[in-house]
């Protein structure tokens, strides 16, 4: 089975007037995202991650490079009717939601009654058939987001690029999704998704990517990034929490972290304390820590 | 086809509101210049039609510089071309729904010049001849402002198409016959601003066949450089 994307040293420079100015968004840039994953593609502003998205979809040419979707060259026009696309800035025509979704449906070559069901079905499950006959123009940001999902699925698609999907929506519309998004991956089908929520990120992918600019600086499973092996979490009690450095207590309990090459001298002042060890696991860091992390030190890279 | 059917329309439906105003302002002119005498002369009935088939052209040029900008501004344009179709089959669309704004609008003249000539007791033999070649010079000329629009902001796209279009005239003035047909909108605006409606057979077939085959062309160019064109800068 091929990649679900394949992006293969892929370089980016946008050029001012006569070539001048030239900024590069993507720096030999290769990504491949396999079938029936939540893929997370993640960094700061001007990383470069809608340009990627973009050159995927056929909306702009790489200066260099190339790549695949779905096994087919970027831009392949019939490829696109079998991927759902989310654009970060939603904007759509000012029609009535119902023939909005029917008319992005019959542009991916659907026709009745496959498109009517289809559009019912898509309605329902993002909880807007209240507002099918309203005027798309005049929902709020939150429903035009959730309308622009809307028009993603409505070709029940095998690959799902989504650029931002839930930044203007509330909790409850985010855990739906969420949801969605999981039953998706459930039916096999595969997740590429940009985003700046880096919780939801973790909740729900199974591999990451963060680009910083133009460059990936991590990728992998998101269990084995969160999860550092260089790095244990201690728990303790009977021991003050001022022993160890950046400790913190609570209950009763100290938490710290130590090197894994002084794991043992850790346990050993421990037990010298009087103290007693509760358990000792890989220290877990959040996403938000690792994405800190990295931006940090590639921007310190270019300072230097 | 049924890409370029749901484009055309769905752009008929954008510029409903700009139809209807055109369609209208020809009905109510014609309805004043009809109301305000008793019997119309036939030369007033044909200056009218004159008249409003020469502002096609010019509603044509903005339609034409306009559509692609339009929809790459708002951003419209990256929903509909992350479905299954083509550059090619999305300018196709949108020139069809340009020669659907400017059908209403001639159809509309149309109306209301075979009700002002009825009333002149005029003939209304050559009316769609005068119709047909108001049409064709009004897709040219909409196609001629989509290709420059492919690549040039609407201001140098307007000036380029207005430059495309009185170029071979004023080679034709300066240089003699034959300049004219070669990007033939002078030509069918002057045949149009002459036309003699009683008169049999004034329409020039082979600056109509021009007008189509350049049609077609300038299209055909339009979707090779649109083809390549990046449709976004990037947000960030």
């Amino acid at each position: 089975m091929p990649p679900a994307l394949e992006f293969e040293h892929i370089t980016k420079e946008y050029r001012g007037w006569r070539g001048r100015n030239p900024v590069c968004a993507l720096d030999d840039f290769s990504l491949c995202v396999e079938p029936g994953e939540i893929f997370g593609f993640l960094g700061p502003n001007g990383a470069g991650k809608t340009t990627a998205i973009h050159i995927a979809m056929g909306f702009m040419r790489a200066t260099h490079g190339s790549g695949l979707m779905l096994g087919q060259r970027f831009g392949d026009a019939r490829t696109r009717s079998r991927v759902g696309f989310l654009a970060e800035t939603v904007a759509l025509y000012h029609r009535p939601v119902d023939r909005l979704l029917r008319f992005y449906g019959a542009l991916n070559g659907m026709r009745d009654p496959q498109l009517r069901q289809r559009t019912r079905e898509v309605l329902q499950t993002l909880e807007l058939t209240d507002i099918a006959e309203r005027n798309a123009g005049k929902v709020s940001r939150g429903m035009l987001q959730r309308v622009g999902l809307a028009q993603a699925l409505v070709s029940d698609p095998e690959l799902l690029v989504l650029d931002e999907p839930t930044s203007a929506l509330d909790p409850p519309a985010r855990v739906a999704v969420r949801e969605l998004l999981l039953d998706f991956r459930a039916a096999g089908k595969t997740i590429f998704l940009s985003s700046h929520q880096l919780s939801e990120i973790e909740l729900i992918s199974d591999r990451v990517a963060i680009l910083h600019r133009g460059r990936i600086r991590r990728l992998g499973r998101t269990s084995d990034l969160l999860e550092s092996r260089e790095r244990l979490q201690v728990v303790a009690r009977g021991i003050a929490p001022d022993v160890f450095e950046g400790a913190t207590a609570s209950n009763g309990y100290v938490t710290f972290d130590v090197l894994a090459s002084a794991q043992r001298a850790a346990i050993e002042r421990v037990w010298s304390l009087g103290g007693e060890i509760v358990r000792v696991n890989p220290a877990r860091r959040s996403l938000e820590q690792i994405f800190m992390e990295i931006t940090r030190s590639a921007g310190e890279e270019v300072r230097r | 086809m049924r890409p370029v059917l749901l484009i055309a329309a769905n752009f008929l439906r954008e510029q409903r509101w700009l139809t209807l105003v055109l369609v209208l302002y020809a009905l109510g002119l014609a309805a004043i210049v009809g109301f305000s005498e008793k019997q119309i002369p036939a030369d007033d009935a044909i200056f009218f039609l004159r008249q409003q088939s020469l502002y096609a052209p010019l509603f044509s040029l903005f339609l034409g510089v306009s559509a692609i900008h339009n929809e790459r501004k708002s951003r419209r344009i990256l929903a509909v071309l992350s479905k299954a179709l083509t550059r090619q089959q999305y300018l196709a669309g949108l020139l069809v729904g340009i020669v659907a704004v400017l059908s209403s609008y001639c159809f509309a003249i149309a109306i209301s010049g075979a009700w002002l000539l009825r009333s002149a007791q005029a003939s209304l033999a050559q009316l769609w001849i005068l119709l047909a070649m108001t049409a064709l010079t009004s897709v040219l000329v909409s196609a001629v402002a989509l290709f420059f629009s492919t690549f040039m902001t609407p201001v140098f796209a307007t000036a380029a198409t207005a430059a495309t279009v009185a170029l071979p005239a004023a080679l034709e003035q300066t240089l003699g016959h034959g300049w004219g047909s070669v990007v033939p909108v002078y030509e069918l605006v002057a045949q149009v601003s002459e036309h003699a409606l009683a008169r049999p057979g004034s329409a020039d077939w082979r600056l109509l066949m021009i007008a189509v085959i350049e049609t077609l062309l300038f299209w055909a160019l339009a979707s090779w450089i649109f083809a390549g064109r990046d449709i976004t800068a990037a947000v960030e």
